[in-house]
């Protein structure tokens, strides 16, 4: 089924893997959209017609996901998991390579990809996340998780929980404890 | 906060980073408890919860932290899709406003400032048009769109360009999506009609131009306020992804190359899914796939996942409509979803015509009561708002969200009627067809046990007895005449349907090996049938067996038992009730037409015991576990979102649903059970609370350690381990925070090994000192269960590899983990005290009858049967031990369920000679009770669940009570 198209993203990931840059970028929306579309179905039970677009079909790894996915949480734990993993290292990536293009280790690169452009305007180094929300993993590995799927991976508080397998209260006390330390850790890092 | 007194400054963190994860997890605390209080009362609660200075400035300062992130620092997300201010200029058009966003980009509200009117500008996604060629395809195509003028066709009015974006501006429709207005009981009749008949129009104007929607669907459809539909997104209907773009970069004929799959799944046409190009039957099909969610309220084919979904278009029926709508009408939609599209009309303007023929025939004769009264009621209370020409997606997608979040928090109200008032049990409660009869099992146990069919008349009749044996039996069900109930009459491995008649009469065999049988016509029933070994599997035939076929065989061929079959009212749907070798699962979905495994339905995971279908079909009812006790849910055919109905303290079983589907009848109780002690002083209770199970006496004989059942969703049932002082009385719960299946105390009473249950992990093994001396350590990190110690600190356990569980050795620090039998098992039923014999359940495949009872020696030694033709008898999750030594190993006990056997609530105990763990057997193991009761030295205890002591005369049993009744539970909000 729809064999030519499902290869897409495969592509795109394997091609980033060997240094191409713009099948990166051409990622960041793709598997930003395929994680809202998957989080909407399969978090909120939303009829179909809203959400099971093209894009759902072109990614031979999401319907990997779904075929196999037995009714458990655990599945599709691992599957927002993973994408929020993914996420997380195509922005950490990007921030990193335009970092070395800025500081003159490359040609610099002028594509900002605009959805990019907030959590940079907002003065984010991701880079430096990156490494704090590693180091917080190390200390609680459930509150990496957290950060993981609610900043990268844009989950909602309550769709974090359904993920977790824990109370939104408990996602919110755990979220703002991480931001706190993950903020302190970042200062700590940036005055040395 | 910004104004309020800080508690702190920030301060230098040199000094706090050495923190390690458990410092971090009381930080953590301390800190959370902090921010959820008001920054002025902190201090006061700092100066309580934080002894140690160090740990005070560590909290201090992560407060400052956050106070200075001001809540905002990674609130947002790391990616957005990109957003335009309202006020802000795009083109000739000011942004008055952000309507929604949808796979073709962000919609706004904007003004044209030249015209004056409102419209809806679309802003292409950043990206979208990256490739030269693409671009050149989306914007000639839209500029053909935008040659369209229909009065059911939004108008695209321009394609245009500001500072590198790309936007479509467009009629700005008010009013609601198709998406929005269509509930799960359609529209009446002759509104579907009329508004199907207005989208043909827009299409066979398009057409007539050779311009094809390719996307047609409820979203694409608005209603207006006065009442006509608008089709938007014409010509637009490509998914501007990157994925797909990539396909239209393709070199060769990129241009008109329309491969790439667009389109909303449920609304593809079979041929889109192949990836051909789409025509303008491709939107035929749309329109019937449109038409038909109009009529029945769901889409024409269902699927789980996007490859069940895209499989059911591909191969399967449109689901049939309901019975109100004129076959007329039938037959067009029918032909508008012709898999081929030479079979289907081959032109818009044809469906119009034919859907004009028939409104102009429906008018005069159905149309005012084509529907139930509250339809139009539900529809006019629905929310209302504005809604914007692409902009729809989202804004029912936030509603939806809010609205279907398993709500089980907000169950429907219902109200109870006590309808039986026994003293014990009673369970399975069947309705007859008018509703005027009720048959129910008087028995212990919602499933097998020793029971009896009664019969009450519904309001006030007495009950009265209809069988009187005390024959093990489940599940009534009454003939579709109401003049018999069957049931299931078990003996031994037969599982049998009977039938006794309603009035009263001799019960009369109706069908062997076969369970669970329900009629599903005059003659024609359904029934589960062993096959081989445990293997269960649903079939129909005549009520003579006569023609027939399966119905839904069990993936796994070897320990899949489907028990229960509920057929819908339209006779397309199976609801299956089915158990593996660990217990419930949840309840299935699946075609009565046979050979598909269908789904899984009602709450995942969960233990689902029974099923039920509404008498229109619309609903699906189960009682189901799935962590809080058995209680009853409801699920709108075919995916809603499963809702809880009961809740509380007590549990729901079995449901029975009244003719007018305002009621259903159900089994509501509580279960009890107490552990006992036997000993030189006679029989005395030890528990008095909730269910208490699975008891063990301490080495020294001081301590009776036992399991308090909590609730799991998942296939076995755990409790938390309790240990009752015996000279003081006092209990303590021993290991708090597990959830332990099953667990063994070490010989010498100072360790514990156990099965935890996890939501996350599954089951693992786990080590516990009983006096504290090391922290509970995890020995497994698969699923594993039913540990056992065995001399030279070796445990003995199941692990499961694939579907399959296998009984494996470790060291007692969880080293060395093998295998010890090759062949899987059902269960592990014991270990000998010395560890050189293992005693397993096994299926036996081929063989009719389905269970025997198997010693491996442990050393590799020739295995050697307990009993080849015995049922291992009792809920494996009571903890009952069916074999068990004393600790000496000079007792052997057990409970078996063989031929002669009248009761399986007796246990016996046999004395061992030294160095054996085992009496001397029978070639071929035990084969009657009287060759049990031959051995010498042979004692019977009248308990169903013993547990050993040191001495024959000593052992901790368990007795369990069950107040069940039946009760009619009235829904409303259905």
């Amino acid at each position: 089924m729809c064999a030519a198209s499902s290869t897409r993203i495969n592509r795109l990931l394997a091609d980033w893997g060997q240094g191409n840059e713009e099948a990166r970028e051409a990622l960041i929306p793709v598997v930003y959209d395929e994680l809202r579309r998957v989080a909407r179905r399969h978090l909120w039970r939303e009829r179909p017609d809203h959400t099971l677009q093209s894009a759902a079909l072109v990614n031979e790894a999401y319907l990997r996901l779904v075929r196999e996915e037995a009714p458990q949480w655990q599945n599709r734990a691992h599957f927002f998991g993973v994408a929020a993993q993914m996420m997380r290292r195509i922005l950490v990536d990007h921030a990193r390579n335009r970092l070395a293009a800025k500081r003159g280790a490359g040609a610099p690169r002028l594509t900002l990809d605009p959805e990019l452009a907030p959590a940079q305007k907002r003065g984010i180094d991701l880079v430096a996340l990156d490494d704090a929300v590693g180091k917080l993993a190390a200390l609680d590995p459930q509150q990496g998780r957290l950060i993981e799927l609610r900043f990268f991976g844009g989950l909602s508080i309550e769709e974090t929980a359904v993920v977790l397998g824990v109370s939104p209260a408990t996602v919110k006390r755990e979220w703002a404890t991480a931001r706190a330390w993950l903020r302190r850790e970042m200062k700590k890092d940036s005055a040395t | 906060m910004g104004n309020g007194p800080r508690l702190v400054a920030a301060r230098n963190e040199e000094g706090l980073s050495d923190v390690t994860p458990e410092r971090w997890q009381e930080v953590k605390a301390i800190l959370a408890s902090a921010l959820e209080r008001a920054p002025e009362e902190r201090r006061v609660y700092l100066d309580q919860a934080c002894t140690e200075p160090a740990l005070r400035r560590e909290v201090e300062s992560l407060i400052a932290s956050h106070d200075q992130g001001n809540g905002s620092f990674l609130e947002q997300p790391a990616a957005r899709i990109k957003e335009l201010a309202v006020g802000s200029r795009l083109g000739p058009y000011d942004i008055v406003a952000r309507i929604g966003a949808g796979g073709m980009g962000v919609v706004y509200k904007a003004r044209d400032t030249k015209l004056g009117r409102l419209l809806a500008v679309k802003l292409l996604p950043e990206g979208a048009l990256a490739d030269a060629i693409a671009r050149a395809r989306f914007l000639r195509e839209a500029q053909n769109a935008s040659s369209l003028n229909h009065p059911n066709i939004a108008t695209i009015y321009e394609i245009g360009e500001d500072a590198g974006e790309t936007y479509i501006a467009m009629e700005f429709v008010e009013g609601r999506p198709l998406s929005a207005i269509i509930d799960r009981e359609g529209l009446a009749l002759e509104t579907a009609l009329r508004y199907a008949l207005e989208i043909s129009a827009g299409l066979a104007h398009a057409h007539e131009r050779g311009i094809v929607h390719r996307d047609l669907k409820p979203a694409n459809a608005v209603v207006t306020a006065d009442g006509h539909v608008k089709i938007l997104d014409f010509g637009l209907a490509k998914k501007l992804s990157p994925a797909e773009l990539g396909e239209a970069t393709l070199p060769a004929n990129a241009l008109t190359q329309a491969g790439a799959i667009v389109g909303t799944l449920q609304y593809m046409a079979p041929e889109t899914l192949r990836g051909e190009p789409a025509d303008a039957r491709t939107d035929i099909w749309a329109l019937g796939a449109l038409l038909s969610e109009m009529l029945a309220g769901t889409p024409p084919f269902h699927g789980r996942t996007a490859y069940e979904l895209s499989s059911a278009i591909l191969r399967e029926m449109p689901a049939p409509l309901p019975p109100h709508v004129p076959s007329s009408l039938q037959s067009v939609t029918q032909r508008c979803l012709a898999k081929e599209r030479e079979q289907r009309y081959q032109r818009a303007s044809e469906v119009r015509a034919a859907l004009e023929a028939i409104q102009t025939h429906t008018t005069d004769i159905a149309a005012p009561a084509s529907r139930p009264p509250q339809r139009a009621k539900s529809s006019a209370k629905t929310l209302r708002y504005a809604s914007i020409a692409g902009g729809v997606l989202l804004l029912a997608a936030a509603i939806a969200a809010v609205a279907i979040f398993y709500p089980r928090h907000q169950p429907p109200t219902v109200r109870y009627e006590q309808v039986t008032n026994f003293s014990d049990s009673v369970s399975s409660p069947a309705l007859s067809p008018d509703g005027r009869m009720l048959a129910f099992l008087h028995s212990e146990s919602t499933f097998d046990a020793p029971a009896d069919v009664w019969i009450k008349l519904l309001p006030d009749g007495a009950p009265v007895q209809l069988t009187h044996d005390g024959s093990r039996r489940m599940g009534v069900e009454f003939s579709p005449d109401g003049s018999r109930i069957a049931y299931t009459q078990i003996a031994q491995w037969n599982w049998d349907s009977w039938t006794v008649p309603s009035l009263g009469g001799t019960p009369s065999l109706l069908l062997p090996d076969a369970s669970g049988l329900t009629w599903i016509g005059n003659r024609q029933v359904m029934f589960s049938e062993i096959t081989t070994g445990l293997y269960m599997k649903i079939v129909t035939s005549d009520e003579n067996r006569g023609g027939q076929r399966d119905v839904y065989l069990p993936p796994d061929r070897e320990i899949g038992m489907a028990h229960r079959s509920y057929l819908s009212p339209d006779r397309k749907w199976v609801l299956i009730v089915e158990m593996d070798n660990r217990g419930w699962l949840p309840c299935r979905l699946t075609p009565f037409s046979g050979g598909s495994q269908g789904r899984i339905v009602g709450p995942a995971p969960s233990r689902c015991t029974s099923a039920a279908w509404s008498a229109d079909g619309k609903w699906m009812y189960f009682s189901a576990d799935a962590g809080s006790g058995f209680h009853l849910w409801r699920q709108k055919f075919p995916d809603g979102v499963p809702q809880q109905i009961t809740s509380g303290a007590s549990q729901e079983e079995g449901i029975a649903v009244a003719p007018d589907g305002k009621s259903v009848v159900t089994a509501i109780g509580a279960e009890q059970s107490s552990v006992f002690l036997h000993d030189s002083q006679g029989l005395r209770q030890i528990t008095s609370q909730g269910y208490a199970y699975s008891p063990s006496i301490s080495p020294d004989g001081k301590q009776i350690y036992y399991l308090l059942r909590t609730n799991s969703a998942r296939a076995f049932v755990a409790g938390e381990l309790h240990s009752v002082d015996l000279a003081t009385g006092r209990d303590d719960n021993s290991l708090p925070g597990f959830s332990i299946s099953r667990y063994d105390i070490s010989r010498d009473g100072q360790r514990i090994v156990f099965a935890a249950l996890d939501q996350k992990t599954g089951s693992t093994i786990w080590l516990a000192s009983l006096a504290h001396s090391f922290p509970p350590r995890q020995l497994t990190k698969t699923e594993s269960y039913r540990p056992y110690f065995a001399p030279g600190g070796e445990i003995f356990y199941l692990s499961r590899e694939g579907n399959r569980d296998y009984v494996y050795r470790m060291k007692d620090e969880g080293a060395a983990q093998q295998r010890v039998i090759p062949d899987p098992v059902i269960y592990l039923l014991g270990v000998s005290p010395d560890g050189r014999e293992i005693v397993v359940w096994v299926g036996q495949t081929g063989s009719n009858s389905p269970n025997a009872v198997i010693v491996y020696p442990s050393d590799g030694g020739k295995p050697f049967p307990l009993c080849t033709r015995c049922g291992a008898t009792g809920p494996a999750y009571t903890g009952s031990a069916i074999v068990n030594w004393s600790l000496d190993q000079k007792y052997f006990y057990f409970r078996l369920d063989l031929p002669g056997m009248h009761s399986t609530n007796d246990s016996f105990v046999i004395p061992l000679a030294p160095g054996h763990a085992l009496p001397d057997l029978p070639s071929g193991g035990f084969a009657t009770v009287d060759e049990l009761k031959a051995i010498p030295g042979v004692r019977e205890i009248p308990e169903r669940n013993i547990f050993p002591g040191r001495d024959p005369f000593t052992y901790a049993a368990m007795h369990t009570a069950t107040l069940r009744n039946l009760y009619r539970v009235w829904l409303s909000g259905g």
